[in-house]
């Protein structure tokens, strides 16, 4: 028998066997979606995105006083959001940090003090940022920067 | 080799961060700047602390007693409560005292037999600054006529009292007001009335013990206030008393009161005794009348300057 022709049998038989793996493989999926979504700021303060930043001049008013500054808060998604109430600081019209407790800053949302709230999927509510000034206080013009900040338990 | 290697783990680094600053969450949804410009809550006869508040009070002797009267007014939303302290550029001879520049007294109407106070819904509740140059009061009655003219007087009796009757020695009208339909009367003001109260005519200054059986009064001394219709008053607004038909529907003191006239030469009598005070609590939105007394040691000579500081609690 012709050596050459031995070997010739064999590598056919290969090259069938490699041809019937590849003809059998399972597909592994039949197509791809990309998909690309633009997401908003779920909740809006008096509508406004959060690089926004909301200011306000509130009456003049006296030492002793609480004043109230009142703004919405919008959730704009499907569930329940969780916010909570924070204060950042107070400076006097020199731009000095007050701390000395002569400003006390809390949040009221329904007539009750809070520091976290919970809005509704789709719905609007109202709340106050509460401003007491001691009746001792120096006078002058007071800045109170606050912020709305998502609530992770 | 190994740059390649160093290469690839900073591509990799980067293309991390680049996925987790696109998929990260808000840290706040708002920032809120809050601008509030805010005045002086408590005022000093309506000043800020900026304006001092001077004064001269008329020359006394040693031994004297000198009062000034001032207002705390509070403009704020709560009580606050302010102290009182003092110095003086000469401290031997003089001691400087404050006080509330208020007192109350109830109206009752009495028995005309007994002269005892009928226990019924008719009587009034009459607030008074004890010292001034006038005379402020606010009153309020419960249980009166309805629809009718009344005048709050000052009943001074002459001597012997139950024979000399009108209150006019000298007395004086106070003020008018006209009940509701429900008989009630609220009202307030102030009167220059020139003189004490009692005035050193006043029988009641010294000639009967009012601290005894029937009256038995917190003071034996001082002046009488009633509430009586202008009906019974001569004129309808002057004293004396001229018709006492109805005086048993009048409303009587229960106590003896004094008021010293600032403007006036007084007898100096004062009761109630003023509960001396440091510290003066004003409720919201109120003004608080309070008053500075001066006394001065027999020996005491010279010019003393006091003053007097009104300042937040420490």
């Amino acid at each position: 028998m012709d050596k050459r022709r031995v070997l010739k049998v064999p590598v056919a038989v290969l090259i069938v066997a490699l041809a019937s793996i590849i003809a059998y493989a399972i597909i592994q999926y039949y197509g791809q979606v990309q998909i690309t979504v633009p997401v908003e700021q779920a909740v809006w303060v008096d509508g406004k995105r959060f690089n926004e930043t909301i200011t306000e001049t509130l009456a003049p008013t006296y030492g002793g006083c609480i004043v109230y500054a009142n703004h919405t808060l919008e959730n704009k998604g499907d569930t329940t959001a969780m916010v909570e109430f924070a204060l950042i600081n107070v400076t006097d019209s020199h731009g000095n940090l007050v701390t000395d407790g002569s400003i006390t800053v809390s949040w009221m949302v329904n007539g009750q003090k809070v520091d976290k709230t919970a809005i509704l999927p789709h719905q609007t509510i109202t709340f106050s940022i509460v401003i007491e000034f001691h009746y001792a206080i120096m006078p002058d013009t007071y800045t109170i920067t606050t912020q709305v900040k998502p609530y992770v338990p | 080799m190994l740059t390649k290697k160093k290469t690839a783990i900073l591509v990799l680094a980067l293309a991390m961060c680049i996925g987790v600053a696109s998929a990260a969450l808000l840290q706040y949804y708002a920032k809120i700047q809050t601008t509030v410009n805010v005045t002086q809550g408590i005022l000093v006869d309506g000043h800020s602390y900026e304006t001092p508040i001077t004064e001269e009070v008329p020359a006394t002797v040693g031994g004297g007693i000198v009062y000034t009267v001032h207002t705390i007014q509070n403009l704020g939303d709560k009580e606050a409560t302010v102290c009182l302290s003092w110095e003086s550029n000469d401290t031997e001879g003089i001691n400087v005292t404050y006080f509330v520049n208020q007192a109350t007294l109830t109206l009752e109407n009495k028995a005309p037999d007994t002269w005892q106070v009928i226990e019924d819904d008719k009587y009034a509740t009459l607030t008074y600054s004890i010292v001034g140059n006038e005379f402020a009061y606010k009153l309020e009655a419960f249980g009166l006529e309805p629809n009718t003219e009344y005048s709050l007087i000052y009943y001074a009796d002459k001597y012997p009292r139950f024979q000399n009757w009108g209150g006019d020695n000298p007395g004086a009208l106070i003020g008018t007001a006209t009940s509701d339909q429900y008989g009630y009367i609220y009202t307030s003001n102030t009167i220059d009335l020139g003189i004490d109260l009692p005035n050193a005519t006043d029988a009641n200054i010294d000639k009967y013990d009012y601290s005894v059986p029937p009256d038995n009064y917190a003071h034996a001394h001082g002046a009488k206030i009633w509430l009586v219709p202008n009906t019974d008053l001569t004129n309808g607004n002057s004293l004396p008393v001229i018709n006492w038909e109805h005086h048993a529907d009048w409303l009587y003191e229960t106590d003896l009161i004094t008021y010293l006239d600032l403007d006036s030469v007084s007898t100096h009598l004062l009761h109630p005794a003023p509960e001396f005070v440091t510290e003066i609590t004003v409720p919201a939105h109120s003004t608080i009348s309070f008053a500075i007394r001066f006394d001065f040691a027999e020996n005491a000579y010279g010019t003393y300057l006091v003053t007097t500081t009104v300042s937040p609690p420490k």
